[in-house]
């Protein structure tokens, strides 16, 4: 079928099941996706202008309707969400400087992908590592499997910080937070997000959890809600600029409707290590992907 | 207490594959629509506004979302059966 504004003739139903398998991670994992979604775009012919902006436009439909589902199940922790968003804009505005100023050292192409790939084998082996950690502490403690987490010094560190104003989480079973602490995550994931330009879901999600010590479920929901409001802001830049195909969005969000269902629906039957155990390949896959880039591009060379 | 849980954890499948297919009808139905009726109009727009392409482009993509799933809720409710949550 030939799709009008960007030009190109593509199988309505490829682009629907790509949207599904995207679905499903986000669904389950509280990603937005683009990492995997954005490959396989280009291998099915979407031109590369319009892949960045026509993935956020779905990312934003399909974590809608995931959302709904988390909030349904009690997963989604709203005041959480509002007060990092501050921080998240920040962050995402401070990244993109970080860009302008790597682009005239002339080291950007170079520096951005070694960092990604760094950033997402740090955060792969430190989740692998605290969930198998968090399943033997259950196994040998007899703990509640929902409340295990196999590493908490960082967040205790970080809700014992006293700066004022306090907030409290009822949502995340948190009574007194500083409001500092939660711009400040708001504000390093958007930083990441903005300097690597990604959505930052696999970052935002072990931040929450390990960074502010909220429990895994509600860690998804809440970075689903942050996917809506920074992929929904990306998507009218974006289409502004003329780099977004919303038909090709809306067919790929028919696909991801039903996936996200799927994977929200899922995580009822997964405990948050178990969750965290299997996320932990996410940024692999993300890595593998980088590197496979840079070795066809020939910036890399063995 | 387990024949129980197990009872449940079988409903809740049921009732997950009936909303799966209910969802996947309507989504079909939608596809078709969609692509026939918005691609003309989208790409007119594109071609003259920029800006106001972003708004309704944005506003297409959340009032799928919404009203999809605000037509399957609809739906069990009306034929009695009760959502995955």
């Amino acid at each position: 079928m030939l799709f009008a504004i960007s030009g190109v003739t593509i199988s309505p139903i490829l682009l629907a099941g790509i949207g599904f398998l995207v679905g499903i991670l986000g669904g389950f994992f509280g990603v937005g996706g683009g990492f995997i979604a954005a490959p396989f775009m280009i291998w099915s012919g979407v031109p590369t202008n319009f892949v960045v902006g026509t993935d956020l436009a779905h990312m934003t439909g399909k974590s809608i309707v995931a959302l709904r589902h988390h909030r349904a199940l009690g997963h989604v922790d709203a005041k959480l969400g509002f007060i990092m968003v501050i921080g998240t804009v920040i962050g995402v505005e401070a990244g993109a400087q970080v860009i302008e100023w790597l682009k005239s050292q002339g080291s950007v192409d170079i520096v951005i992908p070694v960092a990604y790939i760094v950033i997402l084998l740090i955060v792969s082996a430190f989740t692998a590592y605290e969930s198998i950690r968090a399943i033997r502490m259950i196994r040998t403690d007899s703990l509640d499997v929902k409340d295990a987490l196999g590493f908490q010094g960082v967040a205790r560190r970080v809700q014992s910080l006293r700066i004022p104003p306090f907030v409290s989480l009822p949502a995340s079973g948190i009574e007194s937070i500083s409001i500092w602490n939660l711009i400040g995550v708001g504000f390093l994931t958007g930083l990441m997000a903005g300097m690597l330009g990604v959505g930052g879901g696999f970052i935002r999600m072990p931040m929450l959890i390990y960074g502010l010590g909220i429990p895994t479920h509600v860690a998804v929901g809440t970075d689903l809600f942050e996917i809506i409001i920074s992929a929904g802001y990306g998507t009218l830049t974006h289409a502004i600029k003329g780099n977004v195909d919303i038909l090709m969005a809306l067919v790929m969000q028919t696909g991801a409707a039903i996936g996200a269902q799927i994977g929200a629906t899922s995580t009822r039957f997964f405990a948050g290590p178990r969750i965290r155990l299997m996320f932990s390949v996410l940024p692999l896959i993300g890595a593998a992907l980088v590197i496979a880039n840079l070795l066809n591009e020939g910036t890399i060379h063995f | 207490m387990e024949e129980k849980a197990d009872r449940s954890f079988k409903l809740i499948i049921r009732n997950f594959l009936i909303e799966m297919v209910i969802y996947g009808i309507l989504l079909v139905v939608y596809f078709f629509l969609a692509l026939r009726y918005l691609s003309q109009p989208l790409a007119d727009y594109f071609n003259s506004n920029l800006t106001l392409y972003a708004f309704i482009g944005l506003g297409l993509i959340v009032a799928q979302a919404v009203f999809l799933d605000m037509l399957v809720t609809f739906l069990f409710n009306a034929i009695g059966l009760d959502r995955m949550e």
